[in-house]
């Protein structure tokens, strides 16, 4: 790598006289690295990180690490792998180098985020009211109404502002082809917290670049969700709030905390609440308070099971009945899943041009329907170029990515698709961009994702960073935490900074 | 405030206090080792268990424990069973975990500090075992876990904003110390040493110590201890941090703090379970041993009660729907 010599760390720091963290980088120019051009050369907007970074030796860099785990270990910033006998709660690996994006490529994901949503939000409006989109043949609708995650109960129920999604985690990926859209997250998008506590380790790691560089902050997000909340309250002054979770077991349970100490709002289960004369009420100290705006973080099917799961322990018998009659407002709404559905998301570009009118700025990755018969066809003959995804699954359960499986797993995957058609959908293998991660004491380059967060109120707008997802396995492209993936700061730098 | 989030604040409280007071119980008794006969060290285990309220391994299979079985007990095998044993609930790392637990549950309610302190306590007492510590200095290991509960004590004290979260945890600090200070006071009134003797005295002092009010009455008193002056010290003074009648009056402020409608009907029944702890109390000092015990076994049942009272009142009052 030619980064500048010079005997001086960004952080001031000696340099010691060791081998650098960027010795043996394997720069593979079938991937675009985030940090380094093909020549080896910091990227113009990674070029302090890169000097600092690359001035460290080994050792320094590995002790960095250790105090960033260290101190992620220490504040409990976890999550929970399910089944997994040794400790059900895991410290969030965080890997110690940030990746750098110019504010210019963040104002274009910027701008396709803010289209995308607002087309959603329009299609989810249409799809439970006048169902235009589906009578015009733009979205066939017998794939609406028999995903599992349309929800026939909301057909009709005014939603406030008009706002389903109010909080959206899309995933985005960068190919040599540009950034494109993996996929959306619009029921209970998670990972903000994770983003935000990545912020708080990895500025300490590195004070004076992450002064020089100018980043943008993402530390407002807890206010701005507080607002957006506000937005969709059914009485006008000082509404209740809350944010439901499932407890303390679930997987997610560190963010549920983390956000309602950042909006000032109770944390309540379902246990807390109670239904009464068509309101949502929570059980105090003083007695039962009224709640108007629930951010829930519990799927549809456990909210209410009066009308969802009857078996679910996690929601409020009735809570439905109350949106339903205006009482209470919720983020994200009900349904919504039917529209972050892997195989509803290959129209999400018709959907940009059919209620806006425009091209979308950030198009999707190419997607074949196993449910048509071209689709199915071409999924079979080419399965071991392809990711293989079921619909109904997330977290990196239930694929297949053709190129790493064994012939008799292909061919067991290929007899499921088989038999049913209607629950896969496939795509090119990415080129996933890389960026370099501390593996083993050395940097090594990982693929990597990105989900920015965008919030939708009375306005649409996105936080300036995100979760970067690491794929932390050699060769990897499953980025999810569950399946051994990480993830890394994100800073929005200007495209000049040094 | 949530009816579910008093609860876990009244609990972790309760917890850490736990932590605190066994982690000094503990590190106490292993201090005399060294410099004690064997009887002195089967006595000695015998209080620690009966401060605790706690029964040794196997006593399912021999029923109450006597002071002599615990000359053939082992202490490493029963330092392990107070500190890290799983299938002990009140062992220092149940109480830890359960501390943390109910920590976990209200975690948006607590400061990033306050939960970090308390994290880091729990991890590196999870990461420990005894064959760790056992060679080396284990008094020192035990302080250190005092240190850290008192650590968190202070970080609650300087960045809780004094409301309901704080009166809750508060409460449940205060009656947890009143119950393990009641039970210390009758396992030492109960015990052989009752009268005014010299081991009388060197277990009284011990009693002061687990209390943490050794020094505060070698200012007040003193020279020697002995069982009447600290029976006064601990149950009646009010000034003591570890009393239980400071105890009581601290409850009672929290109480008025939490729901200041209560200070408008001082006969409900919380109140007036404290008025008779405060009567029985006042009247324990210079009584007879067996009235003191009395008094003293008819407080931790009255604690008991008060418990019951403030989760009915709180936490689990009925909801018509």
């Amino acid at each position: 790598m030619n980064v500048r010599d010079d005997d001086r760390a960004a952080d001031g720091e000696r340099k010691p006289d060791r081998a650098s963290p960027f010795d043996q980088y394997d720069l593979d120019p079938g991937f675009f690295d985030e940090m380094l051009d093909a020549a080896g050369s910091p990227r113009p907007h990674c070029r302090a990180l890169a000097k600092a970074v690359g001035d460290l030796s080994r050792d320094e860099l590995e002790r960095l690490h250790q105090r960033v785990a260290r101190s992620l270990l220490h504040e409990g910033i976890t999550f929970t792998v399910y089944g997994d006998d040794e400790s059900i709660e895991r410290v969030f690996p965080v890997d110690c180098v940030p990746r750098l994006l110019p504010a210019n490529e963040w104002a274009l994901i910027e701008r396709g985020l803010i289209q995308r949503v607002q087309a959603l939000n329009l299609f989810l409006a249409d799809v439970y009211g006048p169902g235009r989109i589906l009578r015009d043949g733009i979205v066939p609708p017998d794939l609406v109404r028999s995903c599992p995650n349309y929800r026939p109960e909301m057909e009709g129920v005014k939603v406030p502002l008009d706002a389903y999604v109010s909080v959206c985690g899309s995933d985005i990926v960068r190919t040599g082809d540009g950034f494109k859209v993996l996929e959306d997250n619009l029921r209970v998008p998670s990972g903000v917290s994770y983003m935000l506590a990545c912020r708080q380790a990895i500025r300490r790691a590195y004070p004076r670049v992450f002064r020089g560089c100018r980043v943008r902050p993402v530390e407002r997000y807890g206010r701005e969700l507080r607002r957006v909340l506000e937005s969709l309250s059914p009485v006008a002054d000082s509404p209740g709030m809350a944010l439901l979770t499932p407890g303390i077991h679930n997987s997610a349970y560190y963010e549920h905390a983390f956000l309602a100490a950042e909006t000032g709002i109770e944390l309540v289960r379902g246990v807390d609440l109670l239904v009464e004369r068509g309101r949502l009420l929570m059980r105090t100290i003083r007695g039962l308070r009224p709640v108007d705006v629930l951010y829930r973080r519990v799927d549809d099917d456990f909210i209410d099971p009066q009308v969802f799961r009857a078996d679910s322990l996690l929601g409020v018998p009735g809570l439905f009945e109350v949106y339903r009659r205006g009482n209470l407002a919720m983020a994200n709404a009900p349904g919504t899943g039917v529209a972050d559905d892997k195989a509803v998301y290959a129209y999400v570009p018709s959907m940009i041009r059919y209620y806006l009118g425009e091209e979308p700025i950030i198009d999707n990755v190419e997607t074949h329907l196993c449910r048509d018969p071209d689709g199915l066809r071409y999924t079979l003959e080419h399965l071991d170029e392809l990711v293989v995804k079921a619909v109904g699954e997330s977290g990196g359960y239930g694929m297949l990515v053709g190129s790493h499986a064994s012939a008799s797993e292909r061919a067991e995957f290929a007899a499921r698709i088989r038999a049913n058609p209607q629950n896969y959908i496939a795509q090119p293998t990415l080129a996933l961009s890389r960026a370099p991660c501390l593996i083993d004491g050395r940097l090594q380059p990982r693929h990597v994702d990105l989900r920015p967060f965008v919030l939708h109120g009375a306005e649409t707008q996105v936080v300036p960073g995100g979760l970067c997802r690491v794929a932390l396995r050699e060769g990897s492209l499953v980025v999810n935490s569950s399946q051994g993936g990480g993830a890394k700061d994100i800073w929005i730098v200007d495209a000049t900074a040094d | 405030m949530l009816a579910r989030v008093a609860d876990s604040l009244y609990w972790m409280s309760r917890y850490l206090e736990r932590v605190e007071f066994s982690a000094r119980l503990v590190g106490l008794q292993l201090q005399r080792l060294p410099v004690s006969s064997a009887g002195e060290i089967a006595q000695g285990w015998s209080l620690v268990f009966r401060c605790l309220g706690a029964q040794p391994p196997g006593a399912e299979s021999f029923g109450e424990a006597e002071d002599d079985d615990y000359l053939f007990a082992d202490g490493y095998a029963l330092t392990d069973f107070l500190t890290f044993e799983a299938s002990n609930p009140s062992s220092i790392l149940a109480s830890l975990h359960g501390a943390r637990d109910n920590a976990r549950q209200v975690r948006d309610c607590l400061s990033a500090a306050l939960w970090t302190c308390l994290n880091r306590t729990y991890l590196s007492l999870r990461g420990t075992t005894l064959v760790d510590e056992w060679t080396k200095e284990p008094e020192r290991f035990y302080a250190g876990i005092v240190e850290g509960v008192q650590q968190f004590d202070g970080i609650c004290q300087g960045t809780l904003r004094r409301g309901d979260h704080w009166c809750f945890m508060q409460l449940g600090k205060y009656v947890e110390r009143a119950q393990l200070a009641a039970t210390t006071l009758l396992a030492h009134c109960g015990g052989p040493f009752s009268s005014e003797t010299g081991s009388d005295g060197e277990h009284w002092t011990n009693a002061l110590r687990a209390c943490n009010a050794l020094e505060a009455y070698g200012r007040t008193q003193g020279g020697d201890v002995n069982g009447a002056h600290a029976l006064t010290r601990l149950g009646g003074e009010p000034a003591q941090p570890h009393a239980r009648g400071f105890a009581a009056e601290r409850r009672w402020d929290r109480l008025e703090a939490v729901d200041p409608l209560l200070a408008d009907r001082p006969r409900a029944t919380p109140f007036a379970v404290l008025a008779r702890i405060s009567g029985l109390l006042s009247g324990c000092a210079d009584a007879p041993t067996a009235v003191q015990q009395r008094h003293l076994a008819e407080i931790l049942a009255l604690y008991q009660k008060f418990h019951g009272l403030l989760e009915q009142e709180y936490v689990y009052y009925p909801v018509h729907v």
